[in-house]
């Protein structure tokens, strides 16, 4: 066995092409592991978990192409590196390139009838084309993280100035005029319109909405810092005034992570201006009083998409699961070692692991978690991680593309013997992992052969049965695997919460 | 009334023919065309990092 570690000095790869690169990589004969990746530090530190951060990896920079692998005595390096040449030069894609530009102004100048510019680049340099596009007069859709806070208040003021839509930096999901963009599930058009700052909460809203009964007429990201201090809703505002002018409109919802008092203020009085029924969530955070808005309030996505759903004039026709669902989870809980009595939630969506926090809190369990600030370690006790953070996310793909991070934390709560249950997300829709329950099976089964049959696993499936990986399949294959699936995130918290307490009292 | 709202909030974003233009991640273009939307790419490498003599010389330059 060996190890390889190469550098490659000022070469870049998406994300995606280094993630299906090395995939690919690790399947070929002689070849142990192989991680091709940028040099930036969560990805050094992934480097580091598996043994692969030696030799020229150790010095990567973020604009440094890594390769790292781990070889059979039957590959040598140089075959290895040849190999990996070839493969590098074949073309990533199939299509043809008919229209392909290497500049945003000569694109934007020769297709005047795209309206919008969807920008998804390594967050220190989205600024600048996306102020292009606005200075073009196209609303832009912006992925990427890691923009600063200063550029993001400029482009959103000159987008309101221009009388556009400045979705984020950092908006994972928009759907516009029944376009998905960035993580979008495949909802039916309706009469209910969101504007939200929390990606995985406007998919989880518009998917429930969709299994409910209802339709989606407009979802308009914002961006996760939108409706905080200093941003203070600039563009929810502009988001909510453009729902109220769509008159396929009837329904607003709006949702946000710890939303100022200053955005509250100011999008609910451009709701009231509106004057279309509202309904909020504002996830978690310390909520105003909303009886001068006439505004609904929930405190969980199903009852923000059931309210609306019904504010729409339809009927919620999605059930609660039945408590004999639980039966088998809660069979399984009592063959467990006492040792075992803790909760990890292993996330994808930040506002999913937000929202099972408030509901497992308010059932009295006492959590760490990383939604605020990152954890060292693993402290003891329950525990949520939102994988999906900051932290986790430079120079890599998000955890609803890349299951990767997940696999080795799913292995690491079954290895941990004071871990009971596992609560985990599995998000469906364009642009996701095309089997998401696949990847967390495999994990499970690795896991399983390792550390024997270990925690009781709940899920909640985010997607709807028209999304491209087929909600029903997804779920199916999850329940095979001993994985027991609720109705909603929500619910599936609500469970967590009451088997933890069963596993208290087994333990005394 | 209903089709003269469709027909507005058809086209209220995303323009009559529903292009877009998209800068980044590919899987974004493939799941955009997936939906029946025209997608033009945008290609991009980012800037190379000059040598520190060079960027120095060039800041007085310019």
């Amino acid at each position: 066995m060996m190890k390889v570690a190469h550098l490659r000095r000022n070469e870049y790869l998406d994300s995606l092409v280094l993630m299906n690169l090395s995939n690919d990589v690790s399947g070929w004969a002689g070849v142990r592991q192989a991680v091709i990746v940028m040099g930036t530090d969560s990805n050094r530190r992934i480097l580091d978990q598996v043994g692969l951060l030696t030799g020229e990896a150790l010095h990567g920079t973020p604009r440094d192409l890594i390769i790292a692998a781990e070889l059979e005595s039957s590959l040598a390096e140089a075959e290895f590196m040849a190999r990996l040449e070839e493969r590098m030069k074949s073309p990533a894609r199939n299509e043809p390139e008919a229209a392909a530009y290497y500049q945003l102004e000569a694109a934007l100048d020769a297709r005047p009838e795209a309206r919008l510019v969807s920008i998804s680049l390594p967050g220190e340099f989205a600024t600048a084309p996306a102020r292009a596009a606005l200075e073009r007069g196209r609303h832009v859709f912006c992925f990427s993280q890691h923009v600063s806070l200063e550029d993001e208040i400029a482009l959103k003021t000159l987008a309101v100035e221009r009388g556009l839509l400045m979705m984020g930096p950092d908006c994972g999901t928009a759907i516009l005029d029944g376009c998905g963009l960035g993580f979008a599930n495949q909802v039916r058009r309706g009469t209910i319109g969101l504007v939200s700052a929390s990606g995985s909460g406007l998919q989880e809203v518009t998917t429930l909405v969709h299994r409910g009964g209802g339709g989606i007429s407009q979802a308009i990201g914002v961006g996760g810092r939108d409706m905080r201090d200093p941003v203070n809703g600039l563009m929810a505002e502009a988001g909510v005034r453009r729902l109220n002018q769509d008159p396929r409109t009837r329904v607003i919802v709006i949702l946000a992570k710890s939303a100022s008092p200053t955005a509250q203020r100011r999008v609910l009085e451009a709701a009231r201006a509106g004057g279309k029924p509202t309904v909020v969530d504002f996830i978690s955070g310390e909520v105003g009083d909303l009886r001068p808005y006439g505004a609904d309030s929930e405190d969980t996505f199903e009852g923000c998409a059931s309210t609306a759903v019904r504010l729409a004039g339809l009927e919620w026709a999605l059930g609660n699961e039945g408590e004999d669902r639980y039966v088998t989870a809660r069979q399984w809980l009592r063959r467990l070692a006492c040792s075992r009595w803790a909760v990890r939630g292993l996330f994808a969506g930040g506002s999913l692991c937000g929202e099972a926090a408030h509901v497992l809190s308010r059932h009295g369990l006492r959590l760490s978690t990383n939604l605020e600030h990152p954890v060292e370690g693993r402290p003891p006790g329950h525990l949520l991680l939102d994988l999906g953070a900051e932290e986790y996310t430079q120079g890599r793909p998000h955890p609803f593309i890349d299951p990767r991070l997940r696999t080795l934390e799913i292995e690491q709560a079954f290895a941990d013997e004071t871990v009971a249950i596992v609560l985990l997300d599995v998000v469906l829709g364009w642009g996701c992992h095309t089997d998401p329950a696949g990847a967390v099976i495999a994990a499970l089964q690795r896991s399983r052969a390792a550390h024997g049959q270990g925690p009781v696993v709940v899920a909640s499936l985010c997607g709807t049965e028209e999304d491209p990986q087929d909600f029903d399949r997804q779920r199916l294959s999850l329940e095979r695997a001993g994985v027991t699936v609720a109705a909603s995130n929500a619910a599936a918290a609500r469970v967590v919460a009451e088997l933890a307490t069963d596993v208290k009292v087994n333990n005394g | 009334m209903a089709d003269e709202a469709h027909s507005l909030s058809g086209a209220l974003l995303l323009g009559e023919k529903k292009v877009v233009v998209n800068m980044g991640v590919e899987v974004f273009e493939d799941s955009l065309r997936r939906q029946g939307i025209e997608v033009v790419v945008v290609r991009w490498q980012p800037p190379r990092e000059l040598p520190q003599d060079v960027a120095r010389l060039l800041d007085r330059l310019l």
